[in-house]
């Protein structure tokens, strides 16, 4: 009937609503996300260079290296001797070009990796510091200043993102609240007498909490659908592009019901609050 | 059954309705507040009903209290007590009989022997024949029982009735009139407003009329 056709259109309507705020929130996750897998793949490429003194002798080279091993987070300290340093030199630029060379000009190095969790810029400057302490070593070099531009990155993208996750929660919360008030509303007459003939709040808002986790629900699916559905339609042009893992958008159904069926309620508090509509003047 | 002591009300703009009124209504009779129209019946039966609570004073209800009232007791009250109004306040989708089971049905756990509580009731008011109409096909006087019949459904020990028969033709008025005092025979409290004091002429009622905030018994000649 006509009251039917009108309550399934405001549903319909909520839905198209919050599927939309959703696919923008998958949007930005997805973005996110592999901004992330590229800065832990950059983080684990990297590696501290330490220049040994010209004066450092082979007998001294170990002691470095177990002060090195003394280092929080170190994983892995390979020695590169004078010879080694220059042969990949050589690979890289060509015999040719130190044909002219009588001595060896590199210095002996050590190369130094952190374990995964001491991948942060931090913690990759506090190695770098101890290590230039170190006597006989000469100099550092690591990748500090693009680890420090990631880590910012990384850092403002989690911080916008937890910012636009509670945006969009209000906003998807606000979506299904106005459409389970005019769902109220639109039951308030019914729902009025089921009042005074002592039906709980709790019996009363249960077809509303319902409806409002059904929307969040469904409407989560739905964009989840469609930014698969353009994520495969995009097809090469982004073929290094990860989608997000099955457990995020698990994540985010059940964000989607939980906020939905929270609407839902709050719908009902706020329809209450203006009360019923059952009370009709007869002077 | 039903105490008000000192009551105090007033409605957010305009001068208290009632000032220190104090009114009783003794278990197992009925009484009629009558009086015209804007008196405050209605905004007394709320206050009845905790609808509305006074600014001072207490309003006591079959053991319910206006100083403590809360959402949970509210229901339970609501429970215990039922309502009727000149507006019927039928769902129109329902059956007759769904509309007096919906009374049950709130209650949760709703089972075959409430469902031959509704019967019954239907039968007691003499309206079982109409279970499967719905309330647009009924005349305002069957409209009427059936709402009686949804407030008897649960057994309440009073019932509160606003204007029961102001949509009612005099014959149709006379009936739901009957009705209740048989109803009221039966053992349960009745608490009636009607401008219409005519209809209750029978030295059963306890009749109260208000005006300008006070409450008067009415003594009629003759009795
Ligand atoms: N919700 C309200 N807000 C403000 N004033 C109200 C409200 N309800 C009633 N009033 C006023 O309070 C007074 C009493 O109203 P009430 O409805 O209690 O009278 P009544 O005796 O039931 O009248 P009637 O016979 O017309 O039903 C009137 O002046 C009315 O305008
Ligand atoms: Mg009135």
């Amino acid at each position: 009937m006509g009251i039917e056709r009108k309550t399934s259109g405001l549903i319909f309507r909520a839905v198209l609503g919050c599927s939309l705020i959703y696919f923008l929130l998958i949007v930005f996750a997805l973005v996110y996300y592999n901004l992330h897998l590229i800065s832990d793949d950059l983080r684990h490429s990297i590696t501290i260079q330490a220049y040994l003194e010209k004066s450092v002798q082979n007998a001294d080279v170990q002691k470095i290296e177990s002060e090195m091993w003394r280092i929080p987070g170190v994983s892995e300290v390979r020695f590169i001797n004078k010879e080694e340093a220059l042969s990949v030199l050589k690979e890289a630029f060509g015999e040719k070009v130190f044909e002219g060379l009588k001595s060896n000009p590199l210095p002996a190095s050590f190369e130094i990796k952190l374990d995964r969790n001491h991948l942060g810029w931090e913690n990759i400057h506090r190695a770098a510091e101890y290590i230039k302490r170190i006597s006989g070593v000469k100099e550092v070099d690591y990748g500090g200043d693009l680890l420090k531009k990631i880590d910012k990155i990384v850092r403002v993208g989690t911080l916008v993102g937890v910012v636009l996750l509670a945006l969009i929660s209000l906003a998807v919360v606000a979506v299904v609240i106005n459409a389970s008030q005019l769902l109220y509303y639109k039951d308030s007459f019914k729902l009025g007498i089921m009042e005074m003939l002592g039906a709980t709040d709790f019996y009363l808002s249960g077809p509303l909490i319902i409806k409002g986790a059904l929307i969040g629900g469904v409407s989560s699916i739905i964009a989840i659908i469609l930014s698969i559905g353009s994520f495969m339609g995009l097809g090469k042009s982004i073929s290094d592009v990860e989608f997000l893992p099955p457990q995020i958008l698990i994540l985010l159904v059940v964000w989607g019901v939980i906020w939905g069926a929270f609407g839902g309620y709050s719908g009902f508090r706020s329809g209450k609050r203006s009360g019923f509509h059952i009370e009709s003047k007869h002077d | 059954m039903i105490k008000l002591d000192k009551i105090k009300f007033s409605y957010r703009k305009g001068k208290p309705l009632f000032d220190y009124l104090t009114f009783e209504v003794p278990k197992g009779e009925f009484t009629i507040i009558s009086g015209s129209s804007r008196s405050g019946k209605t905004t007394l039966l709320n206050l009845m009903q905790f609808k509305i609570l006074p600014d001072d004073g207490v309003v006591s209800v079959a053991g319910f209290s206006s100083d403590n009232i809360n959402r949970k007791k509210l229901t339970s009250f609501r429970r215990k007590t039922g309502f009727i109004f000149q507006d019927f306040r039928l769902i129109d989708e329902m059956t007759v009989f769904d509309n007096v089971a919906l009374a049950l049905k709130v209650r949760e756990n709703y089972n075959s022997q409430q469902k031959k509580a509704v019967y019954k009731v239907l039968a007691d008011i003499g309206i079982d024949y109409l279970m499967h109409s719905v309330p647009a096909e009924l005349s305002g006087g069957e409209k009427q029982k059936v709402a009686i019949a949804r407030a008897l459904v649960g057994k309440p020990l009073l019932l509160m009735a606003d204007e029961p028969t102001g949509s009612l033709d005099i014959q149709a008025g006379r009936e739901i009139v009957e009705l209740l005092k048989r109803i009221n025979i039966g053992g349960t409290t009745i608490v009636l407003a009607s401008h219409n004091a005519e209809l209750f002429a029978d030295n059963r009622f306890i009749i109260y009329n208000i005006s300008d905030g006070g409450l008067k018994r009415v003594v009629r000649n003759g009795h």
